[in-house]
């Protein structure tokens, strides 16, 4: 008889006042719309306790991305590769990379992150967590449910007739040209993975790809849309622990339907709460008879551009005539350049090859997810993006042709659509696609 | 049709001509055996005073079976640390007078709870208490092999007819502890060590099916807590729970070869009654299941062996230790210049090692073995003696005298390997060779 259990935990990780917001780009915190929380699962009774966390945060990159996963590895009594981090992505919000921290600061750069704040953070998550393990419940069914949203996400790269991007979609899109394209690529469908002790639901994992922000900027902290949609679901039954993961989400935006009106805030909310609500509502249950947890090392090589090399990055961090956003992200592509020889983790959970989870790093495309699902046309595939951030956007290799914005700040070359579909095909036990 | 076709028929139906079930009887008994006054507790040697408060009450517990053709076993459980030869001894020297039960019947096993009294030569070197102590511990023990005697007597006075059945459900928070390190070998975790999750269960009913008693088992060290309160840890939480849940019946928890296992995480009451509930909850999972009934005559083996140590150490290394500032190795080294200098020799072995082996035909093969046995032993014999059958293997059952680490465990060292010897009063490590002679001994007893 199967002895499945599940703990679930949550810390409050919402920065201090003055605290650097989006890696010190924006402005910083000057008050608090609603907290942000780290919220995690723990699954016991298959082997090693595997651990799946998500932070209301913009990234984790790194060494700092590994400083949350070993806290919570030595927390749930497991080893590090099986803890999967992940950041939901709002914008009001800490980034984390602590080499970039510690490389701004020998530089006297603009701060982007307060390394105390970050280390508070990760004691209290790792104490939530190993607090969360003496309430330990047994579950015996996982659910999947979906469903369609309307009117949320859209791919934020509307190409011109040239093929190369006229309008980057941003969250908010003023421009009304841009915002009446079609919606493009995307992945409509919220998924959602439920466990359940028989037909008592326990906990709720959604997974949509979309950047959540409404509006930001404005240094009022929020976990945004998707974090507020996933609280209102939370307060509607504090039985059912609520989680919510950004999937691929590296090109797509509201910005179709968000001109970045205050307003379009509870509209979106409301949303992507319904779609959570119908998504768990319509799950279909099935007993559990175990899972199996798998890791693919990948190493995404750096851009060979001289701009994302270390003696220009190194300049740019030393200029002190730079903007904030220059020398700052000149110290994330540093820090990248510094974890080269430590390669990025990439899981995937299986339950018994029925469902699958894939844990992405980085900023993926869409694209990525949309493979991993062509991949296993008949189960049901989850794909949780924004796991180690130290590569930053994941474009696709086409991607990098086409110009827009994020070839301009992804930190891995056009290589790794080829490496990371290798491993995605690799954890879901499937041929790599034609 | 003739007898022939008739018993061809039932073969091929895979039905197993046998007198029943329901030819089977059963008795049960227990009593408290907390202490009344304050009282050192066993386990760990870094406490500083005795224990006055309970969390809840300790047990001794017994089941006594008789088959069909009239063999009887009984099974003794204990809220204890350990039962030493001096206790398990006399106890059953004492059964077999009052009962005509045979030395092979009777299966002594402590859930090896940390929040149990000292009992009188059980790890006794481990503890540095004040003078008053010792005599306490001598009347608590003396009172002990008292109840142990009354509860299994009362056990085979209570035998009535009974349904056996048995099952295994699965509980996860067993953790191999053996963390490799730069330095050794330390007590950490081991996410990736050996660990075995089962829960083996005997649901024994009554004639109208109600539940009579339930035995189950777990390779775990029993050692979530370490506070001043009397405790039966994990097991003793997991009992209550069962007990709470079937009111009539009694609940027995036997601990198994789980020496090299701990709760993980530990040391908090939470975690504790968690591990309870859900050790109880596969349990009563495995219960309310399909369960193999037990109809097989009871064939009950026991042997004593002799486990050899390594080369035992010179008067030098006595005397050395014997400045040792901890409490243990001083306190070993003493003994063991006491014997040199009044001209007797350190014994090269432990003489009376026992292996008991309880076998129902081809349902089940009950192992127990003696000591804090690892859990190499547990799975190096589920795999030599399992087929489709189930193996159980109880650890520190009939004599709790030490460690009893495999040849691998030996090899790495380690608290199981080395240390722990110390504290059990043993002159040195054991001999690698210990494994395939307590293996073998199971393999001839199980026969």
């Amino acid at each position: 008889m199967p002895a499945f259990h599940l703990a679930t935990f949550s810390a409050d990780v919402t920065p201090p006042e003055g605290h650097p917001l989006c890696g010190g780009w924006i402005e910083p915190t000057r008050g608090v719309d609603d907290p942000l929380k780290a919220l995690g699962i723990v699954l016991l009774g298959q082997g090693k306790p595997v651990v799946l966390c998500v932070l209301d945060w913009v990234a984790l990159r790194n060494d700092a991305h590994l400083a949350m996963r070993k806290a919570l590895a030595d927390a749930a009594h497991t080893t590090v590769d099986h803890v999967s981090v992940h950041a939901v992505h709002p914008h009001n919000a800490p980034f984390a990379d602590t080499i970039a921290q510690k490389l701004l600061d020998e530089a006297k750069g603009p701060p982007s992150l307060d390394l105390k704040f970050f280390d508070k953070a990760v004691a209290d998550v790792a104490e939530a967590c190993r607090t969360s393990l003496a309430k330990t419940k047994r579950f015996t069914h996982i659910g999947v449910g979906s469903v369609t949203v309307k009117e949320v996400a859209s791919n934020r790269r509307v190409l011109g007739p040239d093929g190369k991007v006229k309008f980057t979609r941003t969250s908010a899109t003023k421009n009304a040209e841009a915002r009446a394209a079609p919606e493009g690529l995307i992945d409509p469908v919220l998924r959602t993975l439920s466990f359940g002790d028989r037909d008592t639901c326990l906990a709720a994992l959604h997974y949509y790809a979309t950047h959540p922000m409404s509006y930001y900027g404005d240094g009022r902290v929020s976990a945004d849309f998707c974090g507020l949609a996933r609280q209102k679901l939370q307060d509607e039954d504090p039985k059912v622990f609520q989680a919510y993961f950004t999937g691929c989400a590296g090109n797509v935006t509201a910005g179709k339907y968000n001109d970045g009106a205050k307003a379009n805030r509870p509209v979106l909310r409301d949303r992507m709460f319904a779609a959570m609500q119908e998504s768990l509502k319509a799950a279909k249950t099935m007993p559990v008879d175990g899972w199996e947890w798998r890791v693919e090392s990948v190493k995404l090589p750096p851009r060979t551009e001289p701009s994302f090399g270390e003696a220009e990055s190194r300049k740019a961090l030393e200029d002190e005539k730079a903007t904030k956003a220059k020398r700052g992200n000149a110290a994330f592509q540093l820090a990248w350049l510094k974890r080269q020889d430590r390669p990025i983790e990439v899981g995937c959970l299986d339950f018994s090859g029925r469902v699958f989870v894939v844990h992405l790093p980085g900023e993926p495309f869409i694209e990525y997810q949309l493979a991993a699902q062509k991949m296993r046309p008949e189960q049901a595939v989850f794909v949780a993006g924004y796991g180690d951030d130290g590569c930053g956007y994941i474009p696709t290799a086409k991607g990098y042709l086409e110009g827009g914005y994020e070839p301009t700040m992804a930190l891995a070359g056009p290589e790794s659509e080829a490496i990371l579909l290798t491993a995605i095909a690799k954890l879901l036990k499937a041929k790599p696609l034609e | 049709m003739t007898m022939r076709i008739l018993l061809s028929l039932l073969a091929a139906g895979g039905i197993v001509l046998h007198a029943g079930a329901a030819d089977f009887k059963a008795g049960t008994a227990t009593k408290v055996i907390t202490p009344t006054e304050p009282l050192w507790m066993a386990g760990y040697a870094n406490r500083n005073k005795p224990c006055d408060t309970k969390r809840h009450d300790l047990w001794v517990k017994a089941l006594a079976i008789e088959d069909g053709s009239g063999n009887r076993c009984v099974l003794l459980t204990s809220d204890l640390c350990g039962i030493p030869r001096s206790v398990s001894e006399p106890v059953c020297a004492a059964v077999m007078k009052q009962t005509g039960l045979k030395r092979e019947q009777i299966l002594l096993n402590c859930s090896h709870t940390h929040c149990g009294p000292v009992v009188r030569d059980n790890l006794i070197d481990m503890y540095e208490m004040p003078a008053d102590q010792p005599d306490k511990i001598r009347a608590y023990t003396e009172k002990l092999r008292g109840s142990m005697i009354e509860t299994i007597v009362a056990a085979i006075k209570d035998l009535k007819s009974a349904k056996l059945s048995i099952g295994e459900g699965k509980a996860r928070f067993a953790m191999n502890r053996r963390q490799v390190t730069e330095k050794g070998v330390i007590n950490g975790r081991n996410p990736d060590g050996p660990v075995d999750h089962s829960v083996p269960v005997l649901k024994v009913e009554d004639a109208k099916g109600g539940l009579n008693a339930v035995v189950f088992g777990y390779a775990c060290h029993n050692t979530t807590m370490q506070f001043y309160e009397w405790c039966g840890d994990y097991a003793g939480f997991a009992q209550i729970e069962l007990e709470k849940k079937h009111p009539g019946a009694v609940a027995l928890f036997w601990i198994g070869c789980g020496a090299d296992a701990n709760p993980l995480p530990r040391s908090k009451i939470e975690l504790c009654e968690q591990y309870g509930k859900e050790l109880a909850g596969a349990v009563d999972d495995t219960l309310a299941g399909k369960m193999s009934p037990l109809t097989a005559d009871v064939i009950a083996k026991y042997a004593e062996i002799k486990l050899p140590f390594e080369p035992i150490p010179g008067k030098d290394k006595w005397a050395a230790d014997a400045l040792s500032k901890t409490y243990a190795i001083r306190t070993r080294a003493e003994k063991m210049i006491k014997v040199l200098d009044g001209g007797g020799t350190i014994p090269n072995n432990y003489p009376h090692y026992p292996v008991q082996v309880w076998r129902f035909g081809d349902q089940l093969i009950w192992v127990a073995l003696g000591g804090e046995v690892v859990i190499d032993y547990n799975l190096r014999t589920k795999k030599e003696l399992g087929g489709k059958n189930p193996v159980w293997i109880s650890g520190y059952s009939n004599d709790v005298m030490a460690y009893i680490p495999s040849a691998r465990v030996l090899k790495e060292g380690g608290y199981e390997a080395d240390s722990s010897q110390v504290y059990y009063g043993m002159p040195t490590k054991w001999s690698p060779e210990i494994e395939d002679l307590i293996v073998d001994k199971v393999h001839a007893l199980a026969k």
